[in-house]
């Protein structure tokens, strides 16, 4: 993942994960609460080892199958940009489905 | 079968790092497709970005990198090109199902017709399904009413074969009898061209990708356990402090 480019499933656990630190499941279960969509194991770890190499998450203590991973600094940074730049889109497509 | 048999799919690398936490999010969930989709997207995504599982190795310290790391890699690869084999016979079925449907069935009446007007090449009867090679090279079958006693389909149209070619020998209609499921060699080479003009290309890409992804991991690995090595031999020989090493080490992996 090159710097500023979060993919969709990257967003939602960044989202997932700005609530506080959380394992695995517990991520899975926040994304389809908040998003209504169920990530599926690959692309729910996919998208995790690719945050982990960025450095926008980590994972706490060894806890085995049940560890837990956080936002580190750089993750907030990205997610509040992302987030921004979301909201520009948002806006404007709404403007423009008003004035259609 | 478990979803989790599904992880030997997955790098080795990749096992040791998320192996268990996949697990455990898959608990004892049942196959569903999504569920097999997403793993085997997983499981390629995870064998063309091995550096994704990076971090592990430098958790796990050095003495696993200099493990035998080579066998379970071949062997989940394996399994994948298992998994694209069976893939393509059930493509390749689906193409031999394609063609051998795409010959059409015309009334007998029809074939007699075509017969006596001489556009046939040959003829071949198996039981009660005739099949006829028209002279543009067109193949048509024709079901005959009944089983051999029967005089009215078998014969009408061997028959017809026999007028013909008293008629017009010098285009004659070949006349055969087949046992009940043979091909004409003329039919066989078509659909096997057919279903290797199918198979073919998508073997080749997905052997590309396979090829592509081992180098690129295997080489960009080898190359950072080169490094590695290096640089522990430094840190043995007191050229590097830990901390140094540590640091050196860190970079590599990331």
């Amino acid at each position: 993942m090159t710097e500023g480019k979060v993919s969709a499933e990257a967003l939602l656990i960044l989202v997932s994960l700005a609530e506080g630190p959380k394992h695995g499941y517990a991520i899975q279960q926040d994304i389809e609460e908040v998003s209504g969509r169920r990530l599926g194991p690959g692309s729910l770890y996919g998208a995790i080892a690719r945050l982990e190499t960025a450095r926008y998450i980590e994972s706490l203590a060894d806890e085995g199958p049940r560890r837990p991973y956080r936002l580190t600094p750089a993750g907030s940074r990205a997610l509040s940009v992302e987030l921004d730049a979301l909201k520009k889109v948002t806006a404007a497509g709404k403007r423009r489905l008003a004035t259609r | 079968m478990t979803a989790t048999r599904l992880l030997a799919l997955y790098p080795r690398s990749w096992r040791l790092r998320y192996g268990e936490e996949i697990a455990a999010l898959l608990g004892e969930e049942r196959l569903s497709l999504s569920l097999v989709v997403d793993l085997i997207l997983g499981a390629i995504d995870a064998h063309l970005h091995p550096e994704l599982a990076g971090p592990v190795l430098a958790a796990a310290g050095v003495g696993t990198l200099t493990g035998p790391q080579g066998r379970p890699r071949r062997w989940s690869l394996v399994l994948m090109a298992t998994l694209v084999v069976v893939f393509l016979f059930y493509g390749g079925l689906y193409a031999y199902r394609a063609q051998t449907q795409a010959t059409p069935t015309v009334p007998l009446s029809q074939a007699l017709s075509d017969v006596q007007a001489g556009r046939v090449k040959s003829v071949l009867i198996e039981g009660t399904r005739a099949t006829l090679t028209l002279a543009d090279g067109t193949i048509r079958r024709a079901t005959l009413p009944d089983r051999e006693p029967d005089p009215l389909g078998h014969a009408t149209l061997s028959e017809a074969v026999t007028a013909h070619n008293n008629v017009d020998p010098v285009h004659p209609t070949e006349l055969r009898f087949g046992g009940s499921e043979v091909l004409n060699p003329g039919a066989l080479a078509s659909m096997l061209v057919a279903v290797l003009g199918v198979l073919l290309p998508v073997l080749v890409l997905v052997t590309l990708i396979l090829v592509t992804a081992s180098i690129i991991s295997r080489g960009s690995r080898h190359r950072r356990y080169e490094s590695l090595a290096r640089i522990a031999d430094l840190r043995d020989r007191g050229v590097l402090t830990d901390d140094e090493f540590q640091r050196e080490k860190r970079k590599l992996l990331e």
